[in-house]
C-alpha cells in the first residue's frame, strides 16, 4: 500500500532550482554536441546523444525512442548530416565548379531539407538560393558556421 | 505558435493545493490539452531557460524543446521517487530538503548539491526574516516584491517568488549570484548569461 506523504514547505523551490540546473546541463552539453557536428540549431538527436554519452542521465534513455523512432534511424540521420558538412566543404575548394554545375548545391539542399524535415529555418535559404547563386555563398557560410 | 501557458505547475508533481497566483493568467482548455499540461513543465518556461547556456548564434529546435520537456519531468519523478523511499524507510511522513539533496547525491548529480544548499539555506534566512514581520506587513511587502519583479526584473530581490509556499512560480535566474552560476561551463559563457539573461529577462514580461 502507499501511504500518504506530504512535503515541507521548501520543496517545491528546491525543485525547481533542481530542475533549472538540470535543464541547463542536458542543453549546453546538447549544444555541444550540435556544435561538434558543424550545427547551429540543437536538434532531438543532440539531446538523445548527451542522453547516451552521460552516465547520470542514464535514467532518461527509456524515453528517447518514443521522440526518435528507433536508433537506427537516429544513426542515419547523423551519417546523412555528417555527409552534407564533408560536401560543403568539398564544395567550398570548389568555387569554379560550382559556378559551372549549380545542380550539386541544389541536391545538397533537397537532401538537407528531407533531413532537417519541418525546419522552417531552411525554408528561406531555399528561396534565396532559386532567385540568387550569389545567396547560396551565403549560405555555405552559414552552414559552416 | 507556442501555447504560451501559464498555468502554475509545481516542479515535483506533488499536489499541494496552492491556488493559483493572481499573477498568472489562467486559460480554459481541452481535457486533452490539460493532461499534457499536467504532465510536463511550461514549454515556454524550459525553452527560456536552455537559451541562457547557449551563445546567441545558437538555436534550439521546438523538437529539442518538447524532449528536453519530457526529461525534466523525469527527472522530478526519479528525484522526488528515491527521497518518498527514503522517507518511507525511515517511517516518516513528511519529504524535506534534505532528503531531496541525499537523492539527488544518490542519483549521481553530486555537482548539484553545494548550488542547493546555498539556495536553500538563503531561502530559510529570508523565511526567517518573514516569520517575525506581521501578517499585514508581509502580504504588503509580497505585494510590493512582485511590483518590483514586473518593472525591473534585474533588480528584483533575491526572495522576490518565494515568499511563502502559496506564491510559486518559476524562479528567475540570479546572475549576480556568483555560487549559483553553472558549475561545468567554462568562464567564456558567464558575460553570455548575463547579456542573455537581461534579453530574456525583458521578453518574459513585454512578449
Amino acid at each position: 500500500m502507499f501511504t500518504k506523504q506530504m512535503i515541507s514547505s521548501e520543496i517545491p523551490m528546491l525543485m525547481s532550482k533542481a530542475c533549472e540546473i538540470f535543464i541547463q546541463e542536458l542543453t549546453f552539453r546538447a549544444w555541444m554536441h550540435a556544435e561538434k557536428n558543424n550545427k547551429s540549431i540543437v536538434q532531438p538527436c543532440d539531446v538523445a546523444k548527451v542522453i547516451m554519452q552521460t552516465d547520470t542521465m542514464n535514467f532518461l534513455t527509456e524515453i528517447i525512442p518514443n521522440n526518435l523512432g528507433d536508433f537506427s534511424v537516429f544513426d542515419a540521420k547523423e551519417e546523412n548530416i555528417a555527409n552534407i558538412a564533408e560536401e560543403n566543404e568539398v564544395s567550398l575548394s570548389f568555387t569554379a565548379g560550382f559556378m559551372g554545375n549549380p545542380m550539386m548545391k541544389m541536391d545538397s539542399e533537397e537532401n538537407a531539407g528531407n533531413i532537417v524535415e519541418g525546419n522552417q529555418a531552411t525554408l528561406p535559404y531555399t528561396s534565396g538560393f532559386m532567385g540568387n547563386p550569389m545567396n547560396m555563398m551565403n549560405m555555405d557560410n552559414v552552414r559552416m558556421k | 505558435m507556442e501555447d504560451e501557458s501559464h498555468n502554475n505547475t509545481l516542479p515535483n508533481g506533488f499536489n499541494t493545493g496552492s491556488p493559483e497566483s493572481p499573477f498568472l493568467k489562467t486559460s480554459t482548455t481541452t481535457t486533452q490539452h490539460n493532461k499534457e499540461q499536467d504532465r510536463f513543465l511550461p514549454i515556454a518556461n524550459v525553452g527560456r531557460i536552455m537559451k541562457k547556456v547557449i551563445p546567441p548564434n545558437g538555436k534550439i529546435s521546438k523538437d529539442a524543446k518538447e524532449t528536453v520537456q519530457e526529461c525534466v519531468s523525469e527527472f522530478i519523478s526519479f528525484v522526488t521517487g528515491e527521497a518518498s523511499d527514503k522517507c518511507q524507510r525511515e517511517k516518516r511522513k513528511t519529504i524535506n530538503g534534505d532528503d531531496v539533496i541525499w537523492a539527488i547525491t544518490t542519483l549521481g548529480f553530486e555537482d548539484y548539491v553545494e548550488p542547493l544548499k546555498t539556495y536553500l539555506q538563503k531561502y530559510k534566512e529570508i523565511e526567517g526574516e518573514k516569520l517575525s514581520i506581521p501578517k499585514q506587513m508581509r502580504s504588503e511587502q509580497r505585494l510590493q516584491q512582485h511590483h518590483n519583479n514586473y518593472h525591473d526584473q534585474n533588480n528584483q530581490p533575491f526572495n522576490g517568488a518565494y515568499a511563502s509556499s502559496n506564491l510559486i512560480s518559476q524562479p528567475p535566474y540570479v546572475p549576480t549570484d556568483q555560487k549559483f552560476s553553472l558549475t561545468f561551463s567554462p568562464n567564456s559563457i558567464q558575460s553570455q548569461l548575463r547579456q542573455q539573461d537581461q534579453i530574456d529577462s525583458v521578453g518574459h514580461w513585454y512578449e
